[in-house]
């Protein structure tokens, strides 16, 4: 166990190591070294700066992610699950799949005025279209042969959704919460960095302005943390469990 | 009684039945022999309701109390056992248990399916289906593949089921002549197109060897080589 946790943490130590050895070579402002870094760090959680910036794109980032999921979901499932939906929807979602998150942004913004809904709603636009096509190989990967135990054994929508969908869909709804992470914090960083007065884009958007580069390390470094938290303490734990009866099963 | 009658039964244009009638008692095992592709398997299916693209209907069965086993166990691989079968109707865990150990099962409520042979996933699956004490227990050869002691583990397991479920019909698919006559009430061989009852035959139960040799050349006499010989 302490082998393992250990083989997580060596290759972050690594990179460590390298960025001290670099700030050594430089020796100026453009790249402080990590120390200094975390000085700036414990210093705005100590005002407690730290803290409310964090706290907003956290909020921004969860209400985010819920609505693009259940959107992304539904719209997805729905479209793996009914091929006359799917012939008439596909080109919409390829379009927006491929319009800049920059646009959505901007556009939405203007329409929309510098609000909390609007950076929101932006971020959810750029987000949806990746969870619908991940979720929609997942629908058509349902196996049917399930479909029919359901019927001959007349089960409920709720246990076929729980006990057979769910499980299959699983993989794909990790991903998707995966990637669905690392997309929607950038592009809340953008959205803060554009139009809101708070958060880790704004923090970020201040230090370019004062060319503070150790104050935009230590945000970066302070969301990265958080977004690696997520991911070890919740989704792999939630992973390991969906995967119990392949694993178990192997032995 | 359970009765289905089909008017007619289309698959891809093609008439696959046309005004066919079955009919079970109830405790009765009837045993469809057939070629491949005669519609033995479609014939389950028309009876427990997954195909319902034909003319015709279906008397006397009270679908809640169905039980089907498929070819392949079906078993859902991320559940237990034990799980497989409350899936399908509530249950305590000792009556899970009892049920399994009838169907020399002992032990194997917390396995996953996969850990699980062939065998003791078909009985599995046999005890999922008993779950919802059936009216009516649809077989697609449960046999199938198995060696002969596991086979015969099987059948044993079939006869005892029956014998503490004695309202309960059984319609069984099968490619083995042997293997109808040692356990149906009641052998039909399918052929010809559309598929007609060829040849129907009740077996003497406790047949002397020699009265089962008679019978099983009968069946076979009957049983056409190809779907639509």
């Amino acid at each position: 166990m302490a082998a393992a946790s250990l083989r997580r943490v060596l290759p972050l130590l690594a990179l460590l190591l390298l960025w001290q050895l670099l700030a050594w070579w430089v020796s100026g402002p453009l790249l402080p070294a990590p120390v200094q870094v975390l000085g700036v760090l414990a210093q705005q959680a100590l005002s407690g700066e730290l803290w409310l910036h964090l706290g907003m794109t956290l909020a921004r980032v969860g209400v985010a992610f819920v609505l693009a999921m259940l959107l992304g979901v539904t719209l997805g499932v729905a479209m793996g699950r009914r091929p006359r939906l799917n012939a008439l929807l596909d080109p919409l979602l390829v379009t927006l799949l491929n319009v800049p998150a920059l646009v959505v942004i901007i556009l939405l913004y203007i329409w929309g005025g510098l609000n909390e809904l609007a950076a929101v709603a932006a971020v959810v636009i750029n987000k949806v279209p990746n969870v619908a096509v991940t979720l929609r190989e997942g629908a058509r990967s349902l196996d049917r042969q399930y479909q029919s135990l359901a019927r001959v054994y007349r089960l409920g929508r709720l246990t076929l959704l729980r006990d057979i969908w769910l499980p299959q869909l699983s993989p794909y709804l990790l991903a998707a919460s995966r990637s669905g992470l690392a997309l929607i914090w950038k592009i809340v960083l953008v959205v803060e960095l554009m139009g809101r007065s708070n958060g880790v884009g704004f923090q970020l958007h201040l230090g370019f302005q004062m060319f503070d580069v150790a104050l935009i390390l230590a945000y970066s470094l302070a969301f990265i943390a958080v977004v690696q938290a997520i991911e070890w303490w919740l989704l792999q734990p939630w992973e390991q469990r969906q995967n119990r009866w392949r694993t178990e099963a192997a032995l | 009684m359970i009765r289905l009658t089909i008017a007619r039964k289309l698959v891809a244009t093609r008439p696959l039945y046309r005004d066919f009638t079955l009919q079970l008692e109830a405790g009765e095992l009837v045993c469809l022999l057939g070629p491949s592709g005669c519609g033995k398997t479609t014939l389950l299916n028309l009876v427990a309701g997954l195909d319902q693209d034909f003319d015709g209907r279906l008397e006397g069965l009270d679908r809640c109390r169905l039980g089907y086993l498929f070819q392949e166990p079906r078993l859902l691989p991320w559940r237990t056992v034990a799980e497989n079968l409350t899936l399908v109707a509530p249950a305590r865990a000792d009556q899970v248990e009892r049920l399994l150990g009838d169907l020399e099962l002992e032990g194997c409520a917390a396995h996953y399916p996969r850990q699980l042979s062939l065998g003791m996933a078909r009985r599995a699956a046999l005890a999922r289906a008993l779950m919802v004490e059936p009216q009516l227990l649809l077989l697609d050869e449960p046999f199938v593949s198995l060696d002969p002691p596991t086979a015969q583990a099987m059948q044993r397991v079939l006869q005892r089921v029956r014998q503490r479920y004695p309202e309960m019909a059984v319609l069984m698919v099968s490619h083995d002549v042997r293997e109808a006559l040692a356990l149906a009430d009641r052998v039909l061989v399918l052929g010809g197109a559309p598929t007609t009852v060829r040849h129907q035959l009740s077996p003497h139960p406790g047949a002397c060897a020699d009265q089962r040799a008679l019978e099983e050349r009968q069946l076979l006499a009957a049983y056409p080589l190809s779907a639509s010989s």
